[in-house]
């Protein structure tokens, strides 16, 4: 794909240009981008227009049909003729492969903040005639090309960060062909109404257990746990077996690692717990302790407040727990 | 390497690639230097086994070591930079290193434009039909290649690649050849370099013997010829090409310029000057028998500067490069590289200069080489004596020609002296002897005389009503000036071999003339006659038509279409035309992509859920026809037995062509639901 940045570099006067342009259509375009499950590529919605490989084939062009005049050769100006036909052929030609196609976005997968959360796509025609190198991508995030030869529909898988919490509506979608030839660039712009269900940032911190059900899962300091807690400055006496070598090698000093374990008993993640601390920073503390404890056996459950989730395990439980802290006064975004 | 990622390029866009670029160098390596050839094969293996992961792509050295042998080798073939063939030199060579360091998109592109190019550049070599069709196997593969480009998983289906670009190839075709007729033509807007390496064809600058009997074996066509009125007879065609004046005693070539008197006039009368008074010397005697005759000569390249015509040209083309000679031959300023078109009207009933030579061309055209011939010069001066008027002489000599001689293509050897002993002892040869030797003879008894070289006679096509006029069609004969008569032409080669004139050598002995691969030596056979004039009839018919496409021509077809040219009515109907034509290639691209028609099945299943909407059923749309049959029936069956039953019928018919894939007719569809509208009009 002809990348524009190269040449914005070597003439920077064109770059400003073209910058200047993009900035002016994107003002005239993006009001214009409804959200919506599918969409249809209609001659309403598909901008088109020569690429930078289809300018260097005019220049040929041009080279051919001065060649052509100068020598008062009536092949070689065919040929100059039979170049540009071909261009204009081309434009219909990329604009069929587009035109028509259907873009739906049919599931997505939830992710936590800064990763990248997924999103299948259907890409689908009415006929099974052949749509050939069509590029998906998300604004800002990689392309993905995909064939349509003798099928109706293929599903494709994009990823776009998940930038904040709650639901997130994915950036605009960019469906991009430059099939047959290279010369002619066809596109559109989408925005797909499929948001994705964004999980607060995981950070460790200290497990903030719910106060007034602490002897219920009291933190039993002793030696032969088996969980990894933390770090504590070294003191002697401890088995060399839990000195934090790692620390000590990058010169932080002597900790010894230390272990826990709990009670067998249903353990409350408390909101309450984590005083001091911004919304924010209190989600990401509760979002990696539900992680951690997902991971063990122990039932364990959730204080917000206005919301209790009652201890249990499993994987629906990790997802409707996650799922809870994600639309917790969620910045923004409806539920679909 | 550089640390960039490598751009692969998918197999079969490579295929079609090599294959293109193959194929548009190839005619050209007939006309370029050798090395080429060698240079040509290193890339392509060196691709192939880069391709194949076996060699590194070449390093900064072995590119510049190639470039350096590259430049190198331009010098030696070439001496110089500029001029046509260098610079194509330089370009194959700068597409086959290009080859080698294809790192990005962008190179792969700019190699398959340097193709389009180069396929545009074998047009200036030549411009037959074939050319035509072969380039546009080459245009095809490029586009193939192109197109591949944008299919990363083509390689598996390669000759999709080459049907899809053959399919753009044809929506092409017809946009490309409204451009054709209607963009204007220019001219050309500056000088530029033309072949010049390529070898010369057709009758030389000097006659010596043995070049014509050679050149009788040259093959190849030298002009074909239409006539506006009927051609005249097969022994009146005596095309002249050149006029030797100047013998050596061996080789006779033309006057050279510094005999010439300045006083007598240019040598040559150019068309961009005004008409020299030399060319009122051809006195024409026009009586209504012999109108000036018109015709169009095409003219293969023959890289040399004559041109043919009938005698005494009176009318030819208005251009400042073409000229006459005071010989009454016609000259161009540039050599012939191209198939030339030209018109020349020529009166074939003349005098020229009836009533005297001036002293110069008279010593000029009596001149003979002191020392040679002695033998021949001594009988001269005997049989001169001897007849009482010029005319008694000639006549003498042309018998003893028709008695003594034969004509032959392969004449022995003659020595220093050749007229003598081509006279006196062999007496076998072709018309160069004949002519070179009489006008000595002529000479030697005090008649002017001169040689002319070109071409007699030719092939007539009746496919499209024209005269080929071959290579084994040159001849030389001779000029005598006459008192009161002027410059009379005298063949001695039809006084001894009276059929030549009458019918070409190629009829006459074509397995001497045509090469073994040629259809000409097979003529007698009477398809292969038949397909070798429609072959030439076409290529005729190509070149008029396409090659020779001028302004004048398009202005002529555009005043027959449009009435009149202005550059409203041009521009409007390049819009219209070219939008419908562009319409028409949308609409079948559009056919293509159209959705398909419902299955009859399909059809009769919507009427039959309409007909139960009316009545209030609803299908949702995953409850599948068959149970939301069921329901409807068993929720009738109680008061409406009828109807129940017309409604699993009909479920069941559509089950039966559905999942069972039995046929199910129109009539049975129509009798079921008919059944169902009446039962449910009756609740």
């Amino acid at each position: 794909m002809p990348q524009p940045i190269d040449s914005a570099s070597k003439f920077p006067v064109f770059g400003a240009l073209r910058e200047s342009l993009d900035r002016r259509f994107k003002a005239w375009m993006l009001p214009r981008l409804k959200p919506a499950r599918a969409h249809r590529l209609t001659n309403k919605r598909l901008f088109i227009v020569p690429s930078r490989a289809g300018l260097g084939f005019l220049a040929v062009v041009v080279l051919l049909w001065l060649t052509g005049t100068n020598y008062e050769n009536n092949v070689i100006l065919g040929l100059a003729f039979f170049l540009t036909a071909l261009f204009v052929v081309s434009i219909h030609h990329t604009f069929f492969n587009m035109s028509g196609l259907l873009v739906e976005g049919t599931r997505t997968d939830p992710c936590f903040v800064g990763e990248d959360g997924e999103i299948e796509i259907r890409v689908s025609c009415r006929k099974s005639t052949d749509k050939e190198s069509i590029t998906l991508k998300f604004d800002g995030g990689r392309a993905t090309t995909v064939d349509l030869l003798n099928q109706h529909s293929v599903m494709v898988k994009l990823f776009t960060p998940g930038e904040h919490r709650g639901w997130y509506q994915p950036p605009r979608l960019m469906v991009e062909s430059f099939y047959p030839l290279g010369i002619i660039r066809c596109w559109s712009w989408l925005v797909l109404d499929v948001p994705i269900l964004v999980y607060p940032q995981p950070v460790a911190g200290d497990i903030p257990l719910s106060q007034s059900a602490s002897h219920e899962g009291e933190r039993l300091e002793e030696a032969g746990a088996e969980d990894f807690y933390g770090f504590k400055p070294y003191q002697t006496g401890v088995s060399p077996k839990h000195i934090a070598w790692k620390h000590y090698a990058r010169g932080q000093g002597l900790y010894s690692k230390e272990y826990a374990s709990y009670r067998e008993k249903s353990l409350w993640l408390d909101w309450e717990a984590l005083e001091g601390l911004s919304t924010e920073a209190r989600l990401s503390r509760l979002c990696y302790w539900v992680i951690k404890l997902s991971a063990t056996q122990q039932p364990y459950g959730l204080r917000l407040p206005g919301q209790t989730i009652s201890p249990s395990v499993g994987v629906e439980h990790k997802h409707q727990m996650l799922k809870t802290l994600a639309l917790f006064r969620a910045p923004s975004g409806a539920a679909p | 390497m550089s640390g960039t990622e490598r751009y692969l390029l998918p197999r079969n866009s490579l295929l079609w690639l090599i294959t293109a670029q193959g194929l548009a160098i190839a005619p050209m390596l007939l006309v370029l230097p050798a090395w080429l050839m060698g240079l040509w094969t290193l890339v392509l293996i060196w691709r192939l086994q880069e391709f194949r992961g076996r060699w590194p792509m070449p390093g900064k050295w072995v590119k510049t070591l190639m470039v350096v042998v590259c430049v190198a080798g331009l010098f030696v073939s070439f001496g110089r930079l500029l001029g046509l063939e260098p610079m194509v030199t330089m370009l194959i060579c700068a597409l086959l290193l290009k080859q080698l360091e294809m790192q990005r998109r962008k190179d792969a592109l700019l190699l398959v434009y340097l193709t389009f190019f180069l396929i545009g550049v074998q047009f200036l070599f030549s411009q037959t039909l074939l050319a035509c069709l072969y380039g546009a196997v080459c245009l095809w593969c490029a586009i193939s290649s192109m197109l591949s480009m944008h299919q990363p998983t083509g390689h598996e289906r390669p000759w999709r690649s080459l049907r899809l670009a053959g399919r753009l190839f044809l929506h092409t075709v017809p946009l490309m050849i409204l451009l054709f007729l209607v963009m204007p033509r220019f001219g050309s807007l500056w000088s530029v370099p033309s072949p010049t390496q390529s070898a010369k064809t057709g009758v030389s600058d000097s006659m010596s013997p043995g070049d014509f009997s050679r050149l009788s074996r040259a093959g190849g066509v030298a002009f074909r010829v239409s006539f506006e009125r009927p051609r005249p007879p097969q022994d009146q065609l005596y095309w002249r090409g050149l006029v030797f004046s100047d013998f050596d005693g061996r080789s006779w070539s033309q006057i050279k310029g510094r005999n010439w008197g300045y006083r007598e006039g240019a040598l040559v009368n150019w068309q961009q000057g005004p008409k020299s008074d030399w060319r009122n010397d051809a006195e024409l005697l026009g009586d209504d028998a012999s109108e000036p005759l018109t015709y169009n000569i095409i003219m293969e390249a023959s890289h040399q500067s004559w041109l043919y015509s009938l005698m005494v040209p009176v009318e030819f083309e208005q251009d400042p490069l073409y000229g006459v000679t005071r010989d009454f031959t016609l000259l161009r300023r540039q050599p012939v590289h191209q198939r030339l078109q030209y018109e020349v009207t020529s009166q074939l009933d003349y005098r020229l200069q009836p009533e005297s030579l001036s002293p110069r061309q008279r010593k000029l055209e009596l001149a003979l080489p002191d020392g040679y011939n002695p033998q021949s010069l001594a009988k001269a001066a005997e049989w001169r004596q001897q007849s009482d008027s010029e005319q008694e002489y000639l006549n003498r000599v042309l018998a003893f020609y028709r008695d003594n001689f034969f004509y032959t293509l392969e004449p022995p050897a003659l020595g220093r002296d050749s007229v003598d002993e081509f006279l006196w002892q062999t007496q076998r040869g072709f018309c160069e002897h004949f002519a070179s030797s009489f006008v000595v003879l002529m000479r030697a008894g005090g008649i002017p005389a001169r040689v002319v070289a070109g071409y007699q006679g030719g092939e007539y096509n009746p496919v499209e009503d024209y005269l080929v006029v071959h290579q084994y069609d040159a001849h030389a004969w001779a000029e005598v000036w006459l008192e009161g008569k002027g410059w009379t032409r005298v063949d001695p080669t039809a006084a001894v071999a009276p059929n030549r004139v009458q019918s070409s050598l190629g009829e006459l002995q074509s397995d001497m003339v045509e090469g073994a691969m040629s259809l000409g030596r097979y003529r007698h056979l009477k398809w292969i006659g038949q397909l070798r004039m429609e072959w030439d009839a076409l290529n005729y018919r190509w070149h008029k038509a396409v090659i020779n496409f001028d302004s004048e021509a398009q202005n002529q077809l555009l005043n027959r279409w449009l009435g009149g040219v202005s550059p409203l009515k041009l521009v409007l109907f390049i819009l219209l035309a070219g939008g419908g034509l562009l319409l028409l290639m949308s609409l079948h691209l559009w056919w293509r992509a159209r959705p398909e028609p419902k299955s009859l099945a399909l059809r009769q299943c919507a009427r039959f859920e309409r007909l139960l909407k009316r009545k209030g059923w609803i299908r949702p749309a995953d409850e599948p026809i068959g149970e939301f049959a069921s329901r409807v029936s068993s929720s009738l069956s109680a008061k409406h037995p009828k109807t129940a039953g017309a409604v699993s019928e009909f479920a069941r018919l559509f089950e039966l062509e559905q999942y069972a894939g039995t046929p199910v007719s129109a009539s049975q569809w129509r009798r079921s639901l008919k059944n169902l509208q009446q039962t449910l009009r009756a609740l």
